[in-house]
């Protein structure tokens, strides 16, 4: 699906929303010492590119990978506050590498950064623990921005990954309810973050959807996070549980 | 497996194929039945030597048939030919019992074999016509049209008919399977090259894009010409339909994907990963009342505007929204709009959707823009 987590034409005055309607506190993060960085694209056009932008901002770029398993031992060996990946890289998918990260513990946040996301991809490396997506054809401010958003651990989220999100969790709720009682229930959203999540996919920033629901705009993000978090927390249990089950039976 | 090493036949059919080899197998062991059931039967035999002649020809036929494994129709007719000779032979060499009442002939049940070959070859008409040949030749032998052969017809006219049915359906199978795996063959290539378009053009153009914007002045006029692109190229890659694939599963359609060549120029779809199925009927319409959604964009909001198109699947019903972040319009003037008959927003979309069984409404911010909603029920329409 073309134009669905991604749009080249999205980004415009209004277009970039939820980066652009964020608050005035923004790289509070570069105060002390340059954010570290982890830059992994198979393409060394792009690899350079963003790795040069991210040095040009100040930020400090302290490995970069050509595949999915260096990307993992990478950010493993060098700890950095952010890993910015691309989606299909050769050796693993997306998805894989934030699983492994996450296995190791690594308290690295991680920026999908991908040319055209198959919406299936997207949702699995999100689940997986990324916590921002952003599309190649932003802009170089937008993307300097997301990687400072990502590093103070908010979500980047667009329109078309809220779409993703909110997909997911419709998905989630229209499936039986477990039997078993050790299954985890379906996470389920709150009527607040519905509305939250569909605004945000309507292509809405944070900041008109403050005004529009009469609440804060730190509550805008909060809400959008904790639909982040309840996603990722249920794939982690979901994994556990295939985990356990797969050693029971062999 | 190489599709272009054998030219494709209806016998790459596993089931015609089994059947041709047990028919092979069979062919000798009737010979060896009608040889053991002359020797059981010889003392009364009227032509002993002239009977045990017309099995040497056969023998030799078997042989023959067992080594070249042909399976085309003149050699069978021709086979048919020489088994009516056989069983009218029995007329002449056989027990004075064998040729009045044709409990049994010379070649025993040989004769069953052109039959079989035959319904494999033309399919059940094949089939019956041959099996009602063969069973003349037989009732013809004994001279008397009440007879045992006849008594018999209807098992070799049953075995006939259902043979030559069995090889029809197993050719049609075969044809259905060799279209899939064409089909098959086809999304693969296509995936292929989608992999290949991402992996080079793509990064390419979305570099260009990028770059060019940085730089500014003209490079950022190059660059919005290779996003354009980018965007076009994707959505061939990407959502390239299959509209063959799209017809052979009637029914239920992707919303997504009906939507998507809708608002692939003017704006950005927002969905599940998930396909959301709707009915086909239902789902043009939907994309016919989006389309006339983002026109509305395009008229009261300028060129400039952007739209989202979000779908949101509930389970029972899908939720289709259009926003735009234009100026926005206000109830007052929708409602205004409607009475004085300049019905375009209304109807176009509210209209539809309403047959539909839905219902659409306007949604309006101060700085949000406009807002069109639309439930649509997944079952039938009330209507």
């Amino acid at each position: 699906m073309k134009g669905q987590a991604n749009n080249p034409r999205q980004p415009g005055p209004d277009g970039v929303d939820p980066l652009a309607g964020a608050d005035g506190d923004l790289g509070s993060g570069l105060a002390d010492r340059p954010l570290r960085v982890v830059v992994a694209d198979d393409h060394p056009m792009w690899r350079d590119a963003v790795a040069r932008d991210l040095v040009d901002a100040g930020f400090s770029v302290v490995g970069t990978a050509a595949d999915g398993p260096s990307a993992v031992s990478r950010t493993l060996a060098t700890a950095p506050d952010v890993l910015v990946l691309d989606l299909n890289m050769p050796g693993m998918r997306g998805s894989a590498v934030c699983a492994e990260l996450a296995a190791a513990g690594s308290p690295a946040r991680i920026l999908v950064l991908s040319v055209s996301g198959e919406p299936e991809d997207v949702l699995s490396t999100i689940k997986a623990g990324a916590t921002g997506y952003l599309v190649k054809s932003a802009s170089r401010e937008e993307f300097l921005e997301a990687v400072r958003r990502t590093a103070e651990g908010r979500a980047v989220f667009t329109a078309g990954l809220a779409g993703l999100v909110l997909g997911e969790f419709r998905r989630l709720g229209q499936q039986p309810p477990p039997a078993e009682g050790d299954v985890p229930a379906a996470p389920e959203l709150t009527e607040r973050e519905t509305e939250v999540l569909r605004l945000v996919a309507t292509g809405l920033s944070y900041k008109q959807i403050a005004a529009q629901l009469f609440i804060s705009h730190r509550t805008v993000q909060n809400h959008v996070q904790n639909t982040l978090a309840k996603l990722q927390m249920h794939n982690r249990v979901e994994l556990v549980r295939y985990a356990i089950e797969r050693g029971l039976h062999e | 497996m190489t599709p272009q090493s054998t030219p494709a036949t209806d016998d790459d059919s596993l089931v015609l194929s089994a059947l041709w080899g047990a028919l092979r197998v069979f062919r000798v062991l009737a010979l060896v039945y009608a040889l053991w059931s002359i020797w059981v039967r010889h003392a009364e035999m009227a032509r002993l030597d002239l009977a045990l002649m017309v099995i040497g020809v056969l023998s030799v036929w078997t042989a023959y048939m067992y080594v070249s494994r042909r399976r085309d129709l003149r050699i069978h007719v021709m086979e048919m030919v020489l088994a009516s000779a056989a069983v009218m032979s029995t007329r002449w060499f056989d027990t004075p019992l064998s040729a009045t009442t044709g409990d049994t002939t010379i070649p025993g049940v040989w004769q069953n074999v052109p039959v079989v070959a035959i319904a494999l070859i033309l399919g059940w008409r094949g089939g019956l016509i041959a099996s009602l040949v063969i069973t003349a030749v037989m009732i013809a032998q004994v001279g008397q049209f009440d007879s045992e052969p006849l008594s018999n017809a209807g098992l070799i006219v049953m075995l006939g008919t259902c043979l030559g049915f069995g090889a029809d359906v197993a050719r049609t199978e075969q044809a259905e399977l060799r279209r899939a795996l064409a089909r098959q063959a086809e999304v693969a290539e296509r995936d292929r090259l989608a992999r290949v378009v991402h992996d080079g053009v793509l990064q390419a153009l979305a570099f260009i894009h990028r770059r060019g914007r940085d730089i500014g002045g003209e490079s950022a006029r190059l660059g919005m010409i290779a996003a354009e692109q980018e965007l076009r190229l994707r959505a061939l890659v990407i959502g390239m339909p299959l509209p063959e694939l799209e017809v052979a599963i009637a029914g239920p359609v992707d919303l997504r994907r009906a939507l998507d060549a809708a608002v692939t120029e003017s704006a950005t779809l927002v969905a599940s990963a998930e396909p959301v199925e709707l009915d086909s009927a239902k789902a043009q319409e939907v994309v016919a009342a989006v389309e006339a959604a983002l026109d509305n964009v395009r008229k009261h909001a300028g060129p400039q505007a952007q739209a989202w198109v979000v779908v949101d699947d509930l389970g029972a019903d899908v939720v289709v929204t259009v926003r735009d972040d234009g100026p926005g319009v206000s109830q007052d003037r929708i409602a205004e709009a409607a009475q004085s008959g300049r019905l375009g927003v209304s109807s176009s979309i509210k209209g539809r959707i309403e047959d539909l069984g839905g219902r659409a409404r306007y949604l309006t911010s101060p700085g949000g823009g406009t807002m069109v909603e639309m439930w649509i029920p997944k079952g039938r329409a009330a209507t």
